[in-house]
């Protein structure tokens, strides 16, 4: 089954001016910056974000060296594109008092499940997301990053690290900081649960 | 580990879950067009290549440049003396022999 050029080869032609090659990476490439930048920014932003990684790698393109995959250094360059769009968002904070009550409802009803089944689909709800996005909004765009590479999607470190440019020690500092950050804000919600109580 | 901690530990694992939940989107049917719309603007910034205006611009600009530099050593190098040239101009008027003598001319 043809496959169709090689990265390297449509590379090449766009480099030499073959811009309307660039669409063939694109077309490619679409499915995995879309899910990557669909687990970092909001869904209506997702487009935006996801035509500015594209371009920052046609405008980098030159830069590409082929020592790894090309699949990985634009990974990298989406993932740094999603760090971009946090730190131009002057205020992402979320009010608690925008939650709907079915939010609030939510961080009860999921203490109280007995088993993984009924857990799981509580932890699917849409109010799941919503409560998150209140968490995630009051940390920093670093915080934010390093949190949702490292503990939510489960990268190691050093990935991580190389995802962001950033140094392994210092991406191991901020997860452990940006964690016990998350767990005083759960604790917060919750002990602002047991108040209304 | 107090009844607090499990609590807090719940709801973490309940955003991670709900963070990895696949998400359904469908991008709009010109996202791609838009795209490579921005990309061949971005290739025409880059190159200049506004019909090639641009460069050629600096490039008639440097042919200039290097004219104007051999000319100027031509005219150092050589005899001719400007102030002679200008000077015949005036030269078929009493008036002008004056000047030329005034200058040191003649």
């Amino acid at each position: 089954m043809d496959k169709g050029p090689q990265d390297s080869e449509i590379i090449s032609r766009v480099i030499q001016g073959d811009v309307n090659a660039f669409e063939f990476l694109v077309g490619r490439y679409r499915a995995l910056v879309f899910s990557i930048v669909l687990k970092h920014v909001p869904a209506e932003k997702a487009e935006d974000v996801a035509q500015e990684a594209f371009l920052e790698a046609f405008k980098s393109l030159k830069s590409f060296a082929e020592r790894s995959p090309f699949l990985n250094w634009l990974a990298k360059i989406t993932v740094r594109c999603c760090y971009d769009f946090w730190r131009g968002q002057r205020n992402s904070e979320i009010p608690v008092s925008s939650f709907s009550e079915n939010s609030e409802e939510w961080l009860d009803q999921v203490l109280v499940t007995r088993s993984r089944e009924a857990f799981e689909r509580e932890a699917s709800r849409r109010e799941a997301a919503e409560v998150l996005a209140y968490a995630l909004g009051k940390l920093s765009p670093e915080d934010r990053m390093v949190l949702t590479l490292v503990h939510l999607d489960g990268h190691p470190v050093k990935e991580t690290a190389e995802l962001l440019g950033w140094s392994v020690v210092s991406v191991k500092v901020r997860a452990h900081r940006s964690r016990r950050k998350l767990h005083k804000i759960i604790s917060n919600l919750l002990d602002g649960r047991r108040g209304e109580a | 580990m107090n009844r607090h901690d499990d609590d807090v530990r719940k709801i973490e694992e309940a955003f991670i879950h709900s963070h990895r939940k696949p998400v359904e989107f469908e991008a709009g049917p010109f996202w791609q067009q838009t795209l490579m719309a921005r990309v061949l603007m971005e290739s025409t910034a880059e190159y200049g290549n506004d019909f090639g205006y641009n460069r050629t611009v600096w490039r008639a600009a440097f042919v200039t440049c290097l004219l104007a530099m051999l000319f100027a050593t031509y005219v150092l190098d050589s005899d001719w003396g400007a102030q002679y040239q200008v000077t015949e101009l005036f030269l078929d008027e009493a008036d002008g022999l004056d000047l030329a003598r005034s200058f040191g001319i003649l």
